[in-house]
């Protein structure tokens, strides 16, 4: 399945591209952006694509077999390895095809809809595409703290871009505070380091597996306390979840879309090294579960009492990030599948919706929910559009959320917990509510006051079509999930066997 | 922090007590335990490299960790100088509260002394000059792209202190950011030679430690900084290959997002003329 | 004598030339002076850089040595700014 390559052409250039498309980007600051831009993110959706599976090791350094005492290029023979690893497997390949799909919807949308100067905005863009693919591709702690810690700082730029007072506040807080998710990181990379002396997590679990660790369990369960608490910032898990919905509330639309990508990849990423590396301490799998629960149903009754449609999604993103962890920690072959299938499908459905929000600044901004604009009178395309990925988001046939919920639902009773396959449906109801309630007030209501300006509103076509390929892949996904499911079946298997 | 007042503030406070003593408690345990790991086979080979093994640790075994992390620097200027104004953006559709931008910093310099106004600019000229020392010194004593970059823009930040709007270093804005773009993009594309002859990103061609390379390539990218090692176990002809140009690019990306910081909080931001 | 006790200090030469560029005060001829006298003790402090045998590396007798690179960029700093006028 992966091949025995240890330097995949494709995995530097999907670091790489990102990384010198913003350098350049940032310099021009305002001319000649637009072409620059929009070709590199093609070239990376394409090389996202067609990439071959394998691994690339970088700076060129082999792996030590231990017990022949031998050099080796080669990644099927074992060997503590001596240079940084990073793997495109199956699941990097859907989770990178995703986000990268909506890193060009979000160039093309910025360059078309944002005033000049977009240069230092557009650098972010790319380089939270950046960080999201090394987050998901890494097979290293060091590094993953360094990706989640450059993720963060870029989060604040893209959510400070728009300079308003609110977006300078939420920045602020989430700087502040998701320094300690990265400080986090560090402090368990430094035990597990101690512990092992491996900072690639194949060689740690390895040498963890051999040697055991016997009376140092205690200094893993520390290590494993810091892991959840930068898990909690980087996903945005409660109670950290006023700050990351903050941030999503605070960005623009498409910038949200690619925040919150990133977001759910950071999640099943750390989730999945943490079921790895912690699996087979006890209470590791009760933690993971709790926190989730937590998370689904605090986001979405938060979701429920917001008056903003925009914020409606920022709750609504935070309660779905708790189906991926709760995924995820139940720990079993149904669970990770459904986990890993519910942040795929979530990332495109609340991209449905976001793309719908980002409609709304082209009918003058207004996503409050106490007034009543009538949208849908003067642009049924996306009154309809938001309806379906409220269903979507919701879990209704023949939608894609619906498939990974089942999963998920089933998992829960596999593992005898029938109250969270409960409360997942509570969950997918309340969404449901939540949703139609904005969409009502913004899309169908009638306006009480009659001195809106019935002008016609030019769309950007981009923007159509974006929302129809999501609107597309969400259906098609809903009626054939084997599309995502051949990729994440097999790296489920590969987690568990270990 | 009005947050944490109150109960929360006890909450915070008990939590940060908890981890603390679970910190410490783990590093009691890890005390004379600490396995060496993958760091002997590093020792073991780092001579192969340059004859600084922190350099050899940093720009080469883990050189690609050290380019995010110094892409982290970068965005860090960026960032900051954005919350201060540079490239604020907002929808051309639809109208929004404008943004918030900071006025420049308002300078006093009329009662520098004589002394200072004299001393100052040498000062400051010599700073620069064992900045690029340190620069240079990277592979073989301490030093390296980091601290230069630092000492670089401490060098500004003192001029910009003593003389105020006049600053003798004048650092322009397109200067600032063309350095840093220079620096980072440099460090980026300095992986490339590797990538094309051998696959890996970042392979040093010059050091060229597993002999993957035609020894043309070899001698292009190592020679210019070979150095014979007389240490007591013999004479060695060593070469740290890429590692002095990383560090080169390195200090440039850390000069273009410090100084854009400086430039930034000192002058303020607007986005017209040079 | 090897490349890598020369190339520091054209590295720094170059460098020099580049932050030169950017000065924005006049240079007298007592200022380069000064600046010049004041780098070679400044170097003769910091002393020669590890693995330099040769006086192009800075290594003159045991316990003297100059740090090439600290007086050819100041050097560079001053040129460059001649050059920029």
């Amino acid at each position: 399945m992966i091949e025995s390559i240890s330097n995949l052409w494709s995995i530097p250039l999907l670091v790489i591209i990102p990384m010198l498309t913003a350098i350049i980007v940032n310099f021009l600051y305002d001319k000649a952006i637009k072409p620059i831009a929009i070709s590199s993110a093609i070239i990376i959706l394409i090389i996202s694509i067609i990439s071959p599976y394998g691994y690339h090791w970088f700076c060129g350094h082999p792996a030590l077999n231990p017990e022949t005492l031998t050099f080796t290029f080669n990644p099927n023979i074992f060997g503590y390895k001596l240079s940084l690893e990073f793997i495109f497997g199956p699941l990097q390949h859907i989770m990178i095809f995703i986000s990268s799909l909506i890193l060009l919807f979000c160039v093309i949308l910025s360059t078309i809809g944002l005033t000049k100067h977009q240069g230092p905005y557009i650098a972010l863009l790319f380089l939270l595409f950046m960080s999201s693919a090394i987050v998901i591709m890494v097979n290293d702690l060091y590094h993953l703290w360094i990706a989640v810690e450059i993720g963060s700082l870029i989060v604040v730029g893209i959510a400070a871009a728009s300079g308003t007072s609110i977006s300078h506040k939420a920045a602020l807080k989430y700087g502040l505070f998701s320094a300690i998710s990265g400080a986090g990181l560090a402090v368990s990379l430094a035990l597990v380091l101690g512990l092992t002396g491996f900072s690639n997590i194949s060689d740690a679990i390895m040498y963890l597996k051999q040697f055991g660790i016997g009376e140092m369990s205690t200094v893993l369960y520390i290590a494993f306390g810091f892991f959840v608490l930068s898990w909690m910032y980087a996903g945005g898990l409660a109670p950290i979840h006023p700050l990351k919905s903050e941030v999503y509330g605070a960005s623009y639309p498409h910038g949200t879309a690619l925040l919150q990508a990133q977001s759910k990849l950071m999640l099943v990423a750390i989730g999945i090294i943490m079921l790895r590396l912690f699996g087979m301490l006890p209470f590791v799998k009760e933690v993971m579960i709790f926190l989730s629960v937590i998370t689904m149903m605090i986001g979405v009754i938060m979701a429920l009492i917001q008056i903003d449609f925009r914020w409606i999604i920022a709750y609504l993103i935070i309660s779905h990030s708790g189906f991926v962890t709760l995924g995820i920690g139940l720990g079993t072959q149904e669970g990770l599948i459904g986990g890993i299938f519910q942040a795929v499908n979530d990332i495109i459905y609340m991209t449905i919706l976001l793309l719908c929000c980002e409609a709304l600044f082209y009918f003058g901004g207004k996503t409050s929910t106490k007034e009543a604009y009538d949208i849908a009178k003067k642009s049924p395309f996306i009154a309809t559009a938001t309806i379906l990925g409220a269903i979507a988001a919701s879990g209704i046939p023949p939608f894609n959320g619906f498939q990974s919920e089942i999963i998920l639902i089933q998992a829960c009773l596999k593992e005898g917990l029938p109250e969270i396959a409960v409360l997942i449906l509570m969950v997918s109801v309340t969404t449901f509510i939540a949703l139609l309630r904005g969409i009502y007030r913004i899309f169908l209501k009638p306006p009480e006051l009659q001195d809106q300006d019935n002008s016609n509103v030019d769309l950007p076509k981009v923007l159509i079509i974006g929302i129809i390929i999501f609107i597309i892949l969400s259906i098609i996904i809903g009626i054939y999930p084997d599309i995502v499911l051949r990729f994440i079946i097999p790296v489920v298997k590969e987690v568990l066997s270990i | 922090m009005e947050e944490l007042k109150g109960k929360r503030g006890i909450i915070a406070l008990i939590a940060l007590i908890i981890i603390t003593i679970g910190l410490l408690s783990s590093l009691e345990k890890l005390t004379g335990r600490v396995n060496p790991g993958i760091s002997e086979v590093y020792n073991a080979l780092a001579y192969l490299v340059a004859p600084n093994n922190l350099a050899t640790w940093v720009y080469d075994w883990r050189g690609f960790d050290t380019l995010i992390e110094t892409a982290v620097i970068y965005v860090g200027g960026l960032v900051s100088a954005l919350v201060i104004g540079r490239g604020v953006v907002q929808m051309k559709k639809c109208k929004q509260e404008s943004p918030v931008t900071s006025k420049p910093l308002e300078f006093r310099v009329e009662s520098l002394t004589v002394i200072l106004e004299y001393l100052g600019i040498p000062a400051a000229i010599l700073l620069i000059s064992y900045g690029i020392m340190i620069v240079t010194g990277s592979s073989t004593s301490g030093g390296g792209g980091f601290q230069c970059g630092v000492i670089m823009t401490s060098a500004y930040l003192l001029a910009a202190i003593l003389y105020g709007k006049n600053n003798p270093i004048k650092f322009g804005k397109r200067f600032i950011i063309g350095i840093g773009a220079i620096g980072l993009g440099g460090y980026a594309l300095l992986g490339l030679p590797g990538y094309l002859a051998t696959g890996y990103w970042q392979y040093n061609i010059g050091a060229d430690v597993w002999s993957l390379v035609p020894s043309i390539l070899h001698t292009i990218f190592g020679d210019p900084f070979r150095l014979s090692l007389i240490l007591k176990e013999g004479v060695f002809y060593s070469t740290p290959g890429i590692v002095p140009l990383i560090n080169i690019a390195e200090a440039f990306n850390v000069i273009g997002a410090i100084g854009l910081i400086y430039f930034a909080f000192l002058y303020g931001w607007s986005d017209e003329g040079e | 004598m090897m490349l890598g006790e020369i190339t520091p200090s054209l590295i720094a030469f170059i460098l020099g030339i580049i932050f030169g560029t950017q000065l924005n005060y006049k240079l007298t001829k007592g200022m380069i002076i000064l600046l010049i006298s004041f780098s070679i003790v400044a170097s003769l402090l910091f002393g020669v850089f590890t693995f330099t045998y040769s006086i192009y590396g800075g290594y003159i007798a045991p316990g003297i040595g100059f740090s090439m690179p600290l007086i050819t960029a100041t050097i560079g700093i001053i040129i460059g700014k001649l050059l920029k006028r």
